[in-house]
């Protein structure tokens, strides 16, 4: 008996084990994909952040006004009205009013007005004009524009206000402020209490702003960036606030620093997957957050969002976090409150990556995946995490089952063995070798069938002997089918399949998936289609600009499939157009990616890419091929040929390779078609591959096709080859036909040659005046791009050349009937002024909107299309507009 | 034979152990007693259509609740009663539903008049009010929660704004009764401090439908915007006759303060007031996942028919906050609720609100939107939560009294003049 309970019980056992740790590497697999794509989030944007900051910090804009506003400050208390001892009590009561009573902070010692009242006169004077005196309400200082009075700094103010607060409307900043080198904020858009104070001696001087203004002013270089963590910041009223800070420069002469202040909700909405954790397969218990080395976390919890009265009692019995909870009620908000010390965090602050089980910040255990996050000056670390109980629970399910089961078993062998005790023998030995047997069995893999045979001569008994063996065989049956079913619907299945179509989501998100792409270019017509083997694959495609000219498409197949796959992809799409962007030919880009990726590559995945740069207006395509099936290329006469040239082996196998490149002649209405293996090695129910021919034959038969319809009906054909045999490998097919840049020649075109002198700038605006007059175009045209070019000139003259030489910067205008292109390019430091990443586009009132000189700002309002490049040492820059006819 | 008795011995104690754990299991889901939570609209009457929606979203966030579990793990039992749009019933009502029920709390009453006529019941039997409508100021009780905009909430931030981006010659008009003729005040007080006068202001009985003489003087005037006050039905009529006397809202807009969208109009009526400005705290359009969630919730309840308002959304964020103020203090008692949510910051419709330490309101977000072809733009938010302010600065508080029941007694001791119903 008890070897046979045993037995059962140690088969039940072990099916849970197995399950499990299928279970647990799927779950991991998954928490580390959401971990790698939100770190991936979080870091473009602080690069976003940081390169705004360095583009305004060198703003000829800017560098202009620090000037004005710091003389403008200056000349306002020589102002003798700001100086009556009234001021004072206006101020005062302003504090005692309106400041104070909204500081977030229950510390009544952090509520001592004398603390936050500013004594030195630029700061009283500012502050009683700018909040104490604004006739707006708090909340809407920044609705003022001119400030009663004829001073300088009220004219300076009543200029550049409105391009500032649209700035910062546009792009979702809290603030923006100018600081001289004294740490005196001259200028701030919505004048809080730090207004006019000096962050060097003033009331905020031992705040995180005050801390990394200090570093920044000792930059020595232009365009550097500096971060500080979020802090309270008690001119926010204590909520938590953190700055951007870059040195501003003129002629090497340090002015002072421009800051912006950002907020958490873009970095929470990234977190919080804007409170939608479902839809990235976080279940009902899986995060990610974010935790800086002072262990606080620093986006909202799920918990606390969704039901925080389970969270706070939780949270309230912990020891360490119990003093906490009352303020963390208070605020609704976690964000810099609630201290998560774990072993992941540990690991991570030690710069370790991983993942693992272990008890988190409410002491619940869970599957956890963790990392450093790579952010300039902040030691941050992002945790993915799920319930053990949820990433476990089919497992709990079926263990309730088995444990019934086990149960019932059990007390049937006990109830068989009592009457084995009072009629002794055979046939219940024959039972009781059945119970032993059954125990050996793997009910996923073998079949009960013959073992109940063995007993069914006990079964034919009439006796309770032979109801006892048909209640054995019947759940020796039972016990088969509902193992079986119970692994198999309750695991891997049915919930993987669900959330992995969310990662299928994800990954195809970052595919270009709307075609035409390119309406404006009559030149090219691409059309592709990608269909994953599994929910999530490897394979992919990607086209882009260089610039107005040369078009960059790449087809690359990832070794594997599934989760490990989806993400090398992603890895090397993004590495790949980066390097795209500054290489100029096909063979560095592979060379650098395939460095790259082989650097770490201990899973010995690899890629095959087909990269390829066409110059549309030569038709000239540059390639290489390194590992990939050879494309096709169907001539415009209907021959096919394969480009059968390859490069180099796969990427990411071995580094330091030198690949090569060659070069093809496309002429008008030629075709190329690239695709990958799951093309011709998809086989049917036959075993049959598709293969080379079938695909040259498809495609002589359908040369007449446009893009789409000839990429559409290689897939039918595929999938109609392969019939209901499962689709083996990923399938990717990507055609480009190419239409002459000749058919749109140049209406007129100027080149000029520019001295690195201000003078210049004159004569490139009057060259354009003339090359307006000569190609017809419209007045406001004119407007708008002399505005641009005299901002973009203005600032390569300033900030382009590091030495006092002379130097050749080229401008050319020229334009067909759609576009007006200007190109501008300059051997100097190499400085790309465009911010890579999306941003957002605010509708705002147009009324608000005011023509500055923020160079780049106005580029993007301006402008229809813009690329940097860096060719040949040199700093190419195009602007694009488009022209109404 | 000894094995055979340990064998049933350990299957008796198997089975009495079982039903015991069932027995537990089952002991601990025992049914609670409910928790009551009063209602008090007016589903018969004048403003039954008007205040029916709000029914509906209190009875969404009480569905809501119970089915996450309630709260104190007990259901929440609404108590739904009938006003008839009748302010001395509602009184009698709030009697009936402290005494006789021992409701928890109140989420109730749409007008001003409701309002003044409750209070001093709640008061007296220590009970809590949790009003969802913006409305005038000029109050303050320790019973209630008011959780609509102050007048330095939705009335001064729009008079600011419209100060700033649209001009400053502006036309007062208003239906006339406490919520416009207080408004007023509090207008032309703001205004007086930019060193403004109004170009005109003028008020009309509730269901006045006779405005082209208006209009033509609005024409004449010449307004940089019209700052509207007239609520309900009237507004057809207001807005059809700037139209007729050829008043394009592009060129001299007009913005509302009185939930305009709450109003009962035909397609044809909408197309006239679009280009107009409106303030509250709330629009559909608001942007964030709470509102998203309360939008699709509260869409799918009304069949798709009913777009939440402002009034609306303060109506399920009363709710909830009621639901988190006994979770909070972890009792039913009116004054318990009260206290526990003092100073408490949630994520609302809206967006994050907090109610404020002293006064009984709530801290929150003012803005502007734009009756477009396609619906309502917001076109301004304030960047921080704006804190109440009740008694605006302007005047004292003795001052703003002494306004109150000068109005009050001009009326003959009501909150509108007589011939008509009150509203709002």
């Amino acid at each position: 008996v008890l070897i046979a309970v045993a037995g059962v019980a140690i088969s039940t056992a072990a099916t849970l084990r197995t399950s499990q740790d299928a279970l647990e590497a799927a779950m991991f697999g998954k928490l580390t994909a959401v971990r790698a794509l939100k770190a991936q989030q979080i870091e473009d944007y602080f690069s976003l952040i940081s390169s705004q900051a360095k583009t305004l910090s060198r703003d000829t804009m800017i560098v202009n006004v620090i000037q004005e506003f710091g003389a403008g400050a200056e000349s306002l208390i020589r102002d003798e009205r700001t100086l009556s001892d009234k001021n004072d009590d206006v101020l005062r009561r302003y504090y005692i009013e309106h400041f104070i009573p909204r500081l977030l902070h229950d510390d009544s010692a952090k509520k001592d007005l004398e603390a936050y009242l500013p004594t030195d006169l630029v700061a009283t004077s500012l502050q009683k004009i700018f909040i104490a005196d604004n006739p707006y309400d708090v909340g809407t200082k920044d609705f003022l524009t001119r400030a009663p009075g004829e001073s300088d700094y009220a004219s300076t103010h009543e200029i550049y206000h409105p391009i500032f607060r649209e700035f910062i409307d546009q792009f979702g900043y809290y603030d923006l402020f100018l600081i001289d080198t004294d740490g005196t904020i001259i200028y701030s858009v919505f004048k809080e209490v730090d207004f006019g104070t000096s962050l060097l001696t003033g009331p905020h001087k031992d705040t995180n702003f005050a801390a990394v203004f200090r570093t920044a002013i000792q930059a020595s270089e232009p365009g550097e960036v500096f971060f500080s963590d979020f802090e309270p910041y008690a001119p926010s009223y204590h909520a938590p606030a953190a700055f951007v800070v870059s040195p501003v420069f003129k002629d090497g002469r340090k002015l002072g620093a421009l800051a912006l202040q950002f907020p958490i909700d873009r970095i929470n909405a990234i977190m919080t997957n804007n409170y939608d954790w479902r839809s990235v397969g976080l279940g009902e218990t899986g995060e990610t957050y974010l935790v800086g080395s002072d262990f606080k976390i620093r986006n909202q919890s799920r918990f606390l969002s969704e039901a925080p009265e389970v969270f706070l009692p939780k949270i309230m019995a912990i020891e360490n976090t119990r003093d906490y909870a009352q303020r963390i009620l208070e605020q609704n908000s976690t964000i810099g409150l609630m201290p998560v010390r774990t072993q992941g965090v540990d690991a991570a602050l030690r710069g370790e990556i991983g993942t693992e089980v272990f008890p988190d910040y409410r002491n619940v255990p869970v599957l956890s995946a963790f990392q450093p996050v790579n952010l300039p000056g902040l030691n941050w670390v992002i945790i993915s995490q799920i319930d053990e109980g949820e990433a476990f629970l089919p497992i709990y399910q079926l263990q309730q089952y088995a444990f019934i089961i086990a149960g019932v078993l059990s007390l049937i062998v006990l109830a068989v063995a009592t009457v084995t005790a009072r009629s002794i023998t055979n046939p219940l030995a024959l039972l009781v070798g059945f119970s032993k047997e059954l125990s050996g069995v793997d009910f996923r893999k073998d079949d009960t069938q013959d073992l109940v045979h063995e007993i069914e001569p006990v079964a034919s008994r009439g006796d309770e002997v032979g109801d006892l063996a048909r209640a054995f065989s019947n759940l020796a049956k039972n016990l088969q089918s509902s193992v079986r079913n119970l692994i198999d619907t309750e695991t891997d299945k049915e919930r993987m399949a669900g959330e992995l179509s969310i990662a299928s989501n994800i990954q195809m998100s970052m595919l270009p998936l709307n075609f035409p792409r390119f309406p404006e270019h009559k030149d090219i017509d691409v059309w592709a289609q990608l269909h994953p083997a599994r929910e999530i694959g490897g394979d992919f495609y990607d086209f882009f600009f260089l610039d107005d000219h040369r078009f960059g498409f790449v087809v690359a197949d990832v070794s594997g499939k599934g989760v490990p796959a989806a993400l090398l992809m992603a890895v090397t799409k993004t590495l790949l157009k980066t390097n795209a962007q500054d290489s100029t030919t096909t063979a560095v880009v592979i060379d650098r990616i395939n460095n790259e990726l082989s650097e770490n590559n201990d899973d010995c995945m690899f890629v095959t890419v087909f990269f390829a740069i066409l110059d549309l207006t030569t038709g000239t395509m540059t390639y290489t091929n390194a590992g990939h099936n050879p494309p096709l290329l169907m001539r415009g006469s209907g021959e096919i040929v394969a480009l059968t040239g390859v490069h180099g082996p796969m990427v990411g196998v071995v580094g330091g390779i030198e690949y090569e490149q060659a070069e093809v002649q496309l002429n008008v209405d030629d075709k190329l078609i690239v695709f990958t293996d799951g093309v011709t090695e998809a086989f049917n129910l036959e075993g049959e591959a598709f293969g080379d021919d079938r695909l040259s034959a498809l495609l002589e038969r359908s040369g007449q096709l446009g893009t789409k319809f000839l990429v559409n009906a290689v897939v039918d054909e595929v999938n109609v080859f392969a019939g209901d045999a499962e689709q083996s490998d990923d399938i990717t097919v990507f055609c480009l036909r190419y239409l002459r840049w000749e058919e749109r020649p140049d209406v007129a075109r100027t080149n000029l040659q520019l001295k690195n002198e201000l003078a210049e700038i004159e004569r490139a605006l009057q060259a354009f005046d003339a090359f307006v007059q000569r190609a017809n175009l419209s007045a406001e045209t004119r407007n708008d791009v002399s505005l641009v070019l005299d901002d973009l000139l203005n600032n390569i003259v300033n900030y382009a050349f590091e030495d006092e030489g002379e130097h050749v910067i080229k401008v050319s205008f020229r334009t067909d009937e759609h576009w007006l292109i200007i190109t501008a390019s300059d051997d100097g430091v190499e400085f790309d002024p465009f911010l890579r990443a999306a941003k957002p586009n605010l509708q705002r009132d147009i009324d608000e909107r005011e023509i500055g000189g923020l160079g780049i700002h106005l580029i993007e309002n301006m402008m229809d299309g813009h690329t940097y490049q860096r060719v040949g040492g040199r700093n190419v820059v195009t602007l694009m507009k488009r022209l109404n006819q | 034979m000894k094995r055979r008795w340990a064998f049933q011995i350990a299957a008796f104690i198997v089975v009495g152990v079982s039903l015991a754990i069932i027995y537990l299991y089952l002991w601990d889901r025992r049914a609670e007693p409910p928790i009551q939570l009063g209602i008090l609209f007016a589903k018969t009457g004048l403003l039954a259509d008007l205040e029916a929606p709000l029914v509906e979203a209190v009875l969404l966030a009480v569905d809501e609740i119970n089915s996450q579990g309630g709260v104190l793990g007990r259901k929440i039992l609404p108590i739904v009663v009938d006003t008839a749009s009748d302010d001395a019933r509602a009184a009698e009502l709030v009697r009936q539903l402290i005494t006789e029920n021992g409701v928890s709390g109140i989420v109730g009453c749409v007008t001003s008049s409701c309002r003044k006529a409750v209070r001093p019941i709640v008061e007296e039997l220590n009970g809590a009010l949790f009003y969802p409508l913006f409305y005038e100021g000029l109050e303050a009780s320790p019973n209630i929660l008011y959780v609509g905009g102050a007048p330095n909430q939705q009335i001064l931030p729009g008079v600011q704004w419209a100060h700033r981006f649209l001009g400053d010659r502006m036309y007062i008009v208003g239906s006339d009764y406490v919520f416009p003729r207080v408004a007023g005040e509090i207008v032309k007080d703001r205004l007086r401090d930019f060193g403004i006068e109004v170009l005109g202001e003028e008020y009309f009985k509730l269901g006045h439908a006779d405005f082209d003489a208006v209009a033509a003087r609005i024409k004449a005037s010449e307004p940089s915007v019209v700052l509207s006050m007239i609520v309900g039905g009237s507004n057809k009529w207001f807005f059809r006759a700037l139209h007729e006397a050829g008043i394009d809202l592009n060129a001299t807009p007009v913005m509302s303060f009185a939930n305009l969208l709450g109003t009962k109009m035909s397609l044809k009526n909408r197309e006239l007031v679009s280009g107009a400005y409106l303030v509250a705290n709330y629009f559909s359009q608001v942007n964030n996942a709470r509102n998203r969630a309360f939008r699709e919730a509260f869409l799918a309840r009304t069949g798709g028919r009913v777009t939440p308002t402002d009034p609306v959304a303060s109506a399920y964020t009363a709710t909830r906050l009621w639901a988190l103020g006994v979770t909070y203090s972890g009792s039913e008692a009116a004054p318990d609720v009260l206290a526990a949510l003092r100073n408490i910051v949630v994520a609302a419709p809206e967006g994050t609100i907090r109610v404020d330490p002293e006064n009984g309101h709530l801290w929150k977000r003012a803005r502007i939107g734009r009756v477009g072809s396609s619906g309502v733009e917001i076109v301004w938010e304030s960047s921080l939560l704006v804190p109440p302010v009740p008694y605006p600065r302007s005047r004292t508080k003795e001052a703003w009294d002494e306004l109150l029941t000068t109005l009050h007694e001009t009326w003959g001791g009501a909150w509108a003049p007589s011939t008509r119903e009150n509203q709002k």
